[in-house]
């Protein structure tokens, strides 16, 4: 082979060579362009999706919390002031698409003092049936004198239109106690304890007894 | 990607909730749960059939059960049981024993042995109570089971 086709063949070599080269050049400055571009979609998509994660994090906390409370009470008050939503509850209706709606958020359920209260009010709000609280006043009376520990005694007893409340003194916790397990076997209803007081050397307690057939507004 | 996992976390949180719900809505206990209220009369109550439990004393004898709650508010409650003067009544207790709600006593009909299903009432359960069923059950007497809505 002659030098000259050497040379010619050395330089389109040489030229084909630094061809590739920026040809590889240019597809790593537009793969870097494109990647930057991704990146900057990719951070866009981000801000968005942090903030859906974040309300459907709620949303999901909110509903798990309210499908483990029972529904409400069927003697709560129909004119219960139900509870302010939240921020987070707020920020929780509207999620996204991907994203089932916050169920309504329910009142706590009542504690026991709450109970108690609304049993109170329920008995101070009641008319008297005076046929009905005749009867009742008598069957609890005689249950107390039948089964109330010699110590024991009876300090008031009213009874209206579905509810009797009662306040009944014992010498001991314990006279209580194992009254309550025998003693008004006889009462067709209910009894809520609603309060037990030692007041000095008296343990008081105070019963709400209830009609048969009907449950106190707990 | 995050999407898809969002959606994995909403369904698995679903189908918990959702089980929870369902499980805290009927609860069933054979009578076997109940047991003698005094260690004095353990030996009074056996296992009948499979999951029974029956008074083989001479008299009648006080039978217990406890069940802890999950849910607050109101809950109907009933008593299988074979009889014909026995008497059941449950009632919601706090943490130190008291009683909060004390249900009415019932009673079996009258005439000869037979099952039946005492409607025991609704008992209010408030967070940190539970329920307990007692059982006055005669000779003879079986609980077959109980059950709480």
């Amino acid at each position: 082979m002659s030098s000259r086709l050497q040379t010619v063949l050395a330089i389109v070599n040489t030229a084909a060579i630094a061809g590739v080269g920026l040809t590889l050049a240019g597809h790593q400055r537009a793969s870097d362009e494109a990647m930057e571009e991704l990146r900057a979609q990719v951070r866009h998509a981000s801000e968005g999706t942090d903030a859906k994660r974040a309300a459907a994090e709620t949303a999901m906390r909110l509903w798990a919390a309210n499908a483990a409370r029972p529904p409400t009470a069927p003697h709560a008050r129909p004119g219960a002031p139900e509870a302010a939503p939240s921020g987070a509850a707020a920020a929780a209706e509207d999620p996204g698409e991907d994203v089932p709606p916050a169920p309504p958020i329910r009142p706590p359920p009542a504690s026991f003092e709450q109970s108690r209260t609304r049993v109170f009010n329920a008995f101070a709000a009641e008319p008297v049936d005076g046929d009905w609280s005749a009867r009742a006043s008598r069957t609890l009376d005689d249950a107390f004198r039948a089964h109330l520990p010699g110590t024991s005694r009876v300090k008031s007893l009213e009874c209206r239109a579905t509810l009797c409340r009662v306040e009944l003194v014992h010498r001991a916790q314990a006279d209580h106690g194992a009254f309550l397990m025998n003693g008004l076997r006889t009462w067709p209803g209910s009894v809520f304890i609603a309060n037990e007081a030692q007041e000095g050397d008296d343990y008081v307690v105070t019963l709400l007894a209830s009609k048969e057939g009907t449950n106190p507004p707990l | 990607m995050k999407r898809f996992q969002t959606l994995a976390k909403v369904c698995a949180f679903g189908v918990v909730a959702l089980s929870a719900g369902t499980a805290a809505a009927w609860q069933y206990y054979p009578g076997i749960a109940f047991k003698a209220a005094y260690a004095s009369d353990a030996a009074c109550f056996n296992v009948h059939s499979y999951s029974g439990i029956r008074n083989d004393c001479t008299t009648t004898r006080l039978a217990i059960a406890s069940v802890p709650m999950w849910t607050v508010g109101y809950h109907p409650t009933t008593v299988q049981i074979y009889g014909n003067n026995s008497w059941c009544e449950t009632e919601t207790v706090n943490g130190v024993g008291n009683a909060g709600q004390v249900g009415a006593t019932t009673y079996t009909v009258a005439g000869p042995m037979a099952w039946q299903t005492l409607n025991t009432g609704d008992r209010y359960v408030w967070e940190d109570f539970a329920l307990v069923f007692r059982c006055g059950l005669q000779s003879g007497g079986i609980i077959g089971g109980f059950t709480i809505d």
